[in-house]
Formats: structure tokens, C-alpha cells, sequence
């Protein structure tokens, strides 16, 4: 992949990974971290991306690790803010969308990712079990369950969400 | 009304074909796409930071590669005998005692190597069998960290260490007008200077005072991360 092929790129598939990452993650700055880490680290390894056919898959999968990895890393981090208290407030999602963010947040890391991948990247089953490394029947469970949690978490109705104007 | 239809889960379901998960993904849509905006950085801004995170990583590795072959190359050198006649065959036992190798090895890596990856320069010392000037004007030697063992029955040398940092150099030539030296590395092997890489020509960075004395002597060099020499000490006058 040549520099300009591969500015084309990320210009093109960017803001598309940032929102996915943002309902994985639940957090924009986050999302927009561990993305542009992602980035760097497929043009340090462009000969793989190019040849894995799927570069935003590619570049999805490994902001996705390292998502993952720093929730792991930050458990002692949040087992002190338990005990000593919160920071100041930060900026959150808007108020439309605090919600959702919130329900996704209280359901697993793996059903929040099979969300977005069938959701939001719109693959079918087959590929989202692909992504994931998990057998299709896991993916449909997960997907089954991520449904029935966020209908639990969610109190309002979906629909008022959509018809909100950005 | 959609948290009717998440409630009607169905774990056999197939997957694109939900018909109640409109809402749902919608939804999923609008929070993405609330998400949107330009990268912080360019792509080619983006590339850099790639370069630079590479470089740092080099720079890492380089000095444990060139204490390690700073460590092989002194026991070549010390096995076959360093290719240099040593005045204590005549006047003592062979030394007993292991050369003192220390110094820590500059960030920057030179063009040319002593057999380390990325052409490190490897840290080197200076003997105390060697006429190391005691002249209080010797920035360098005053500098330096002395490890005497001359006291020791074997009549062992003992090296003077370059300061953190630095390497010990031959200073073979100067040119004024270019700014340019030509130095060769030197290490300690058993009480003796021997050259642990080629001769090499480094520009020296602006304000560094070049030194007036004469050529084919000792001094003590730290170099910047673009290899310009930013200090150069006279440590010792003296031949290899």
C-alpha cells in the first residue's frame, strides 16, 4: 500500500471507525485513541493490511484489542475511583444519546462488539463470527442477549432516539 | 415499543433478516454518526508519528545491542591477544583482572558499527596504564569516573570510564573550517587502548570550542541525536 493509497484510506474510513468505537467503547475520546492507534500501527504493518483484503476490518479489530486491553489495564484505576469518589464531571454523550451510550455500557464487552459488527458495520452472522473468532451459534446468543439487556436497560422507546435531528 | 421488540428475543433468529431491529440499529446509526469529524491528524501527519514511534523504538534497543557487542568484541580483541604488543609482558604477570568495561552508550546511532545493529557506537574506557592527564584543566578526566585498582598485587590496569553518555575517542583529525573530525572509538582491553570500531568523520554542532592541541589523542565525545558532536573533552594524551 503506497502512502497516497493509503491516506485515501484513512481519510475515507476514519470518522466510519470512530462512531463504531465510540458505541463499543462508549466513550468518544477513547474511541478516537485507540482508532488513531490503530492507524499508526497499519501503516507500520501495511504489508499485513494489504494483505488481509479487509484493511478496516483490519484497523477495527486492532483499535477493538486495544480498547479491550486498556478497560483491563484501567480496573485498578476504577476500583480507586470507587473507593475514593469520581473526578469532576466530563463531557459526555448528548443528552439523546446518553441512554443508549449507558445501555451499552452495562452489557459485555463481546455482545457490544457483535452489536456494532451486525448493528453498525451490518455484516451478517457468518462474518461477525469471522471477526470474532466465536462460532456462529455465539454470535447469534450474544446478539440475543445484547438485545434483551439493552431492552432491559433501556427505559424510553428506541424510536424517540431516531426521530431526534442531529 | 422497541423495548417490546428487544424483549421478543429468539436466539435461533437468523441475522439480517430481524425485523423488529430497525429501531435498534437506527439508533446504533445516529449515536456513530453523532461521532463524525475529521481525523486530528493528516495522513501524512499520521505516517510520521509511525516513523517517529519506529525510531524511539530503535533507540531503545541500541544501547543493549552495543553493550553486547562491546562485551564480544573486547573478548575477540582480549583472545587474540588485541593485536598490540603489552608493555606488562615485560614488567608484570598478565593481568588477573577482567577489563573494566563501562560507560553507557550514547542515544545516537553512527553510520558506521563495532558489529552492532544500527551501526551503534560502542562505549569504551580508557586504562590507567595509559598517561592519563592528572592537569587539573582536563575537563574531562575530572570528570571521569576512576575505578583505581593500580594498588593490586597483579599490577592489573584499571580504566578510566567515559561519563554517561559519552564515548572515548582517538582524535585523529581536525578540520577547522568544515567542522569535521575524524575520530576512531577506542575501548579498554586488559590496561590497553585498542580501537573498537573504524575511523569516523562527525560534524561538530555550532558553538562546540574545537580543541587546539594536536591530533592522535584522547577525548571523551557525546554526540546529539543527529550525531553532531556537542562536547568533546581532552581526557588523555597519549597513543594507542
Amino acid at each position: 500500500m503506497s502512502p497516497e493509497e493509503f491516506d485515501e484510506f484513512y481519510a475515507a474510513s476514519w470518522s466510519r471507525l470512530v462512531g463504531q468505537l465510540y458505541v463499543m467503547t462508549g466513550d468518544l475520546a477513547e474511541a478516537q485513541d485507540v482508532v488513531q492507534e490503530a492507524y499508526v500501527r497499519a501503516w507500520k504493518r501495511r504489508d499485513e493490511l494489504s494483505a488481509s483484503g479487509a484493511p478496516e476490518a483490519w484497523v477495527r479489530t486492532v483499535a477493538w484489542r486495544l480498547a479491550v486491553s486498556r478497560w483491563r489495564r484501567a480496573r485498578s484505576y476504577v476500583s480507586a475511583l470507587v473507593r475514593h469518589g469520581t473526578p469532576a464531571a466530563q463531557a459526555g454523550p448528548e443528552p439523546e444519546h446518553a441512554a443508549l451510550v449507558e445501555a451499552l455500557r452495562k452489557i459485555p464487552e463481546e455482545q457490544r462488539r457483535v452489536v456494532v459488527l451486525h448493528y453498525l458495520c451490518d455484516l451478517p452472522v457468518v462474518e461477525v463470527a469471522e471477526q470474532t473468532g466465536a462460532p456462529v451459534g455465539t454470535v447469534k446468543v450474544r446478539l440475543s442477549r445484547a438485545r434483551a439487556s439493552l431492552a432491559r436497560h433501556l427505559t424510553g422507546d428506541l424510536t424517540d432516539l431516531t426521530d431526534l435531528k442531529a | 415499543m422497541m423495548g417490546d421488540d428487544l424483549r421478543h428475543d429468539d436466539h435461533l433468529r437468523h441475522d439480517g433478516d430481524l425485523p423488529h431491529d430497525g429501531d435498534l440499529r437506527r439508533a446504533l446509526h445516529r449515536l456513530a454518526d453523532s461521532a463524525a469529524g475529521p481525523p486530528p491528524l493528516s495522513g501524512a501527519g499520521l505516517r510520521a508519528l509511525a516513523g517517529r514511534r519506529g525510531r524511539r523504538t530503535r533507540l531503545a534497543v541500541v544501547p543493549a545491542a552495543a553493550v553486547g557487542a562491546l562485551l564480544a568484541g573486547a573478548t575477540a580483541y582480549a583472545l587474540a591477544g588485541g593485536g598490540h604488543a603489552t608493555p606488562q609482558e615485560h614488567s608484570a604477570p598478565a593481568p588477573s583482572v577482567a577489563p573494566v568495561v563501562s560507560g553507557v552508550p550514547q542515544a545516537s546511532a553512527s553510520p558506521t558499527a563495532t558489529g552492532a545493529p544500527n551501526g551503534a557506537t560502542a562505549p569504551a574506557t580508557a586504562p590507567s596504564s595509559s598517561p592519563v592527564s592528572a592537569s587539573p584543566t582536563a575537563t574531562a578526566s575530572s570528570r571521569a569516573t576512576a575505578h583505581p585498582t593500580s594498588s593490586a598485587p597483579t599490577g592489573a590496569a584499571a580504566c578510566l570510564a567515559a561519563p554517561q553518555g559519552e564515548i572515548l575517542v582517538l582524535l585523529r583529525t581536525l578540520s577547522t573550517p568544515g567542522a569535521l573530525l575524524s575520530a576512531t572509538p577506542v575501548a579498554c582491553v586488559q590496561g590497553q587502548l585498542v580501537p573498537s570500531g573504524p575511523t569516523q568523520n562527525w560534524g561538530l554542532a555550532p558553538g562546540v570550542v574545537a580543541p587546539t592541541t594536536g591530533a592522535d589523542q584522547l577525548f571523551a565525545v557525546r554526540r546529539d541525536a543527529a550525531g553532531l558532536v556537542v562536547r568533546l573533552d581532552k581526557v588523555a594524551a597519549g597513543h594507542v
